[in-house]
């Protein structure tokens, strides 16, 4: 039933239940893994933990933000230092390492439950697929979060010096629509 | 005394060609009174009694001339003049005090002499003394080697009582009173009725008292303040931000400037084109100096944005310039032709490593570091037709005052140096080339202010590195016991590079190369260490705790091996081993403290190292656990023996500062060099410990030597050694390169 759902869903964007097969949606899964499990991604979805990551940087695997953060309740550091003392909003400003980085919204942790740091595909893939776990969201608006995100569309161009995820915030959300429109197939 | 010469030519002697130069002028010039460089400004009224106190009509001047970097230097000076003085601090001005041979450092050259901090022999006394010699002849103004403790101690405390004697001298006089009714208190000189004599009262009545010279140290244990915790006379404005550093230097009309060098060192400048920085707003001028090129702008962020937007033709790096070439310069030196010292050579090495059992072998590696402080270099100069003012955080002001000198035409005498409170050091101030940079701007915009400051980048990729270096070593274990100690290290020599820098002569061998390492206190039958000199290679200079800094790292870590081979605990083969009362009882301490042997559970384990430096023994035991997210350091312990504490908050501070010091660089940092170009530009890529990671630092200073030494360095070198055998004992995992970071992840 949930395949049919996200097809209807799709409509119109060229990807349907019917032409889209489990191997493509598999397929696409494996690419939204790829960038989902970038450390561009992962830094910043790290569950309960209060402080983003710095892996893929020069600190090692397990460094996280040397600053001593903390993103409290709010995400965002309300509580103790907003994200934003250092991470100031800012339009259009290419900013290449290792300067802090700044995008036209508030930085932020993503909330608690989109865990995904270190999390294995199928975990991972599990948890997405499920609006209890994924912070409310269908596939619809799975997709169309990437297409407005300006989260999304830094970690796709991050400034100079910085490594980013294969394709675009396009490509990106498109997988996601073919992967929902062949039953957000996990294996 | 054949053997006195004997060491001066075979050991560095800051200055050595002085001495061997003509004893006879030599002996002459040690003893003649050194001149009180205060008596040149002296203003009607005012009055010094000797080079460290001054007083006039607005008060009492205490001078601190040795530098301060950080390490409180200003602070434990004033509390010296002041406990025989009688003055609180609050009272009391507190300045630097021009450049000045009377200012010479007696201490810091024994460092350069081959002598072991626990030998008491007439041949290592007569070295010590030969030191003070060195020091005074050259007028050797240096802040470093944690000299200025053991060199100040006796000069300054001396200062102050010179002072108080007089000033009641002066008192007597004035009253008709005996001295012996006289005493001291804040400030005053009191009479028996309780009548209060302000000393700047007392000023113009000293001026015409002879100074009284024959006078008696207070007996330590009267003292009100020294040897109890105090407050630094720093710590209210660090405290609250506003302390002015150098680089807070304001003046009228003055300019700012900052330079671009050939980042590939000394790779000198073939040509620039300046035109578009020349269109930027508030640039005033692109000039060309040695190697590189100033702008000069309305404010210091216009002149970085506009030397950005210089285009600059570099010329190639003349030195040998990628890190792996390096490193097998480094590999290439194991041999007899450049052998620079072997100043321990005990037993029968090679006969012991021949017929030993168990025989270990093991290569260790430790990189460049930039000195990375958190203040880059910044100078403020003036120029004018017969005079040349500079306003500078520096270690070596007579050197930077006969630098300039020399670069703008001048006498030194016209040369003005202000020695201001610097935002770190670690060795870098010790250097004089930003200094000479300003002077180049100067002299082609005379008359007029020039504040030069340098971005953190230029700071750090034309930073002298310590030495990169690597040691060989090789051990014999038998019945349970560390039975032979082979250790032969390589690397540059930093005492050559920076007196060539500084136009000194650097004769003999490197007691850096193995400082730190030849010196250990243990008694194994058959130890040897041996020095090789790599040829220079990049420039290099001394780094907070010089060459102990990475050889307690080499020394230590192949002791624990050792150790663990001959399936003994290191804490107690050391004990068993050591040959000096002094390091048992910090060792034994060190042991008490940490409840070394408790059994930590699983996934954690302790380190010990020992390291003699400075001739401090220091004792640090670090425990680490080993986490999901990779070592995390739980708490370290250190116990020093220093003779005696004179302030216990500020001996905590610089111990710790020490550990973390010594353990964020043995974690993170290296300096890696590509066509001459360092690769590290700032703190991203050289990055100190971070507050989470932290340990818990308990220190504990032992007092039973008769002499008293300084803390500033003896910190660092044991803290990389306790953590790699920290690493070892939680993990099985022996790292013999640094940073630990290359092989392990920190949480």
């Amino acid at each position: 039933m949930r395949g049919l759902l996200f097809a209807l869903l799709i409509a119109g964007t060229g990807a349907s239940a019917q032409t889209v097969t489990r191997e493509e949606g598999l397929a696409a899964w494996d690419r939204i893994y790829e960038v989902a499990s970038h450390p561009r991604c992962t830094n910043c979805h790290v569950g309960a933990q209060e402080a983003p990551m710095w892996q893929g940087l020069t600190y090692g695997d397990s460094a996280k933000h040397g600053m001593g953060v903390k993103a409290d309740e709010s995400r965002i550091g309300a509580e103790s230092m907003p994200c934003r003392t250092c991470h100031v909003t800012a339009v259009g400003r290419d900013i290449g390492s290792p300067s802090a980085p700044q995008i036209e919204e508030a930085w932020r942790l993503p909330p608690v439950e989109l865990d995904w740091l270190e999390e294995s595909s199928a975990s991972l893939c599990a948890q997405l697929r499920d609006p209890a776990l994924n912070d409310g969201h269908d596939i619809a608006q799975l997709a169309e979060h990437l297409r407005s995100s300006p989260f999304v569309a830094w970690g796709f161009e991050p400034g100079a010096g910085r490594s980013k995820p294969v394709g675009s915030v396009e490509e990106m959300a498109r997988d996601v629509e073919i992967w929902g429109a062949a039953g957000s197939p996990c294996q | 005394m054949g053997r006195i010469k004997t060491i001066a030519r075979r050991s560095f002697l800051v200055g050595s060609a002085a001495i061997l130069g003509g004893v006879a002028f030599g002996t002459y010039m040690y003893k003649r009174e050194v001149e009180n460089p205060l008596e040149a400004g002296l203003a009607d009224g005012e009055v010094t009694f000797n080079p460290f106190v001054k007083i006039d009509a607005k008060g009492v001047t205490l001078i601190t001339p040795r530098a301060d970097v950080g390490q409180g230097a200003y602070s434990v000076q004033a509390h010296l003049i002041a406990a025989e003085l009688d003055v609180d601090l609050d009272q009391v001005r507190i300045d630097p005090g021009p450049p000045s041979a009377a200012y010479y450092n007696g201490v810091v050259a024994v460092e350069g002499m081959p002598i072991a901090a626990t030998s008491e022999t007439f041949l290592a006394r007569a070295g010590r003394g030969a030191s003070d010699v060195v020091g005074k002849l050259m007028g050797l103004q240096l802040t470093g080697g944690s000299s200025t403790v053991p060199d100040m101690y006796d000069r300054l405390r001396m200062a102050g009582a010179v002072a108080r004697e007089t000033l009641i001298s002066a008192a007597a006089t004035q009253t008709g009173l005996a001295v012996d009714q006289l005493r001291t208190e804040k400030g005053a000189v009191v009479l028996p009725d309780g009548t209060r004599l302000d000393y700047v009262d007392l000023a113009a009545v000293a001026v015409e008292t002879p100074v009284v010279e024959d006078v008696v140290l207070r007996d330590p244990a009267t003292w009100q303040s020294l040897g109890k915790p105090h407050q630094r006379t720093d710590i209210l404005a660090k405290s609250t931000g506003t302390q002015e550093y150098g680089i807070d230097l304001k003046m009228d009309a003055m300019v700012h400037a900052t330079t671009r060098t050939n980042p590939a060192i000394g790779g000198g400048i073939l040509g620039f084109d300046a035109t578009e920085a020349k269109t930027m707003r508030g640039v005033q001028a692109v000039l060309m100096i040695t190697g590189g090129i100033a702008v000069v702008a309305d404010n210091t962020w216009r002149a970085f944005q506009a030397a950005d937007a210089v285009a600059c033709e570099w010329g190639p790096s003349p030195y040998v310039g990628d890190t792996e070439q390096q490193f097998a310069a480094v590999a290439e030196s194991f041999i007899e032709e450049r052998q620079d010292s072997r100043f321990k050579d005990e037993g029968d090495v090679t006969a012991a490593l021949e017929t030993a059992e168990t025989v270990l072998e093991a290569e260790y590696r430790i990189p460049y570091l930039a000195h990375a402080p958190l203040e880059p270099m910044s100078v403020v100069v003036k120029l004018s037709a017969d005079r040349l003012d500079i306003w500078t955080g520096t270690q070596i002001p007579r050197f930077v005052q006969d630098g300039a000198a020399a670069l703008s035409g001048l006498d030194s005498e016209q040369v003005h140096l202000h020695v201001l409170m610097s935002g770190g050091s670690f060795g870098r101030r010790l250097e004089d080339d930003y200094v000479r940079q300003a002077v180049e701007i100067a002299m082609q915009l005379p008359d007029t202010p020039i504040k030069m400051v340098w971005t953190r980048e230029e700071d750090m990729t034309h930073d002298f590195p310590r030495p990169l270096a690597m040691s060989r070593a090789r051990g014999a274990v038998a019945d349970g016991a560390v039975q032979g100690f082979d250790l032969s290290i390589a690397a540059p020599s930093v005492t050559e590079s920076s007196l060539g820098r500084l136009g000194q002569p650097a004769m003999g061998p490197d007691v850096a190369i193995v400082a730190g390492a030849w010196d250990q206190p243990f008694a194994i039958p058959h130890y040897r260490v041996t020095g090789y000199r790599v040829p220079a290679m990049v420039p290099v200079s001394s780094w907070r705790s010089v060459g102990a800094s990475g050889n307690g790292f080499l020394h230590e870590s192949f002791m624990d091996e050792l150790c663990h081979a001959a399936g003994v605990d290191p804490l107690a083969e050391r004990l068993r081993l050591c040959s000096d009362d002094l390091s048992r009882a910090v060792l034994e301490e060190v042991g008490k403290m940490s409840d070394w042997g408790r059994d930590l559970g699983p996934k954690r384990g302790r380190g010990l190292a020992f390291t003699l430096a400075f001739g401090v023994p220091t004792a640090q035991v670090v425990e680490v656990s080993d986490t999901p997210d990779g070592i995390r350091i739980d708490k370290v312990f250190v116990v020093a023996e220093v003779g005696r504490v004179l302030d216990p908050v500020n001996f905590e501070a610089q111990l710790s500062g020490g550990v973390i010091w010594g353990l964020g660089h043995a974690m993170n940092c290296e300096l890696t060099y590509e066509g001459g170009v360092a690769q590290q530009d700032n703190f991203h890529a050289f990055e100190a410990m971070r507050l989470y990671q932290t340990p818990q630092i308990e220190v504990r200073g032992l007092e039973n030597g008769e002499k008293i030494r300084g803390i500033g360095e003896p910190g660092v070198p044991p803290a990389a050694p306790a953590l790699g055998n920290a690493i070892f004992a939680a993990t099985g995992q022996r790292i013999r390169e640094l940073p630990f970071s290359k092989s392990v992840d920190f949480a």
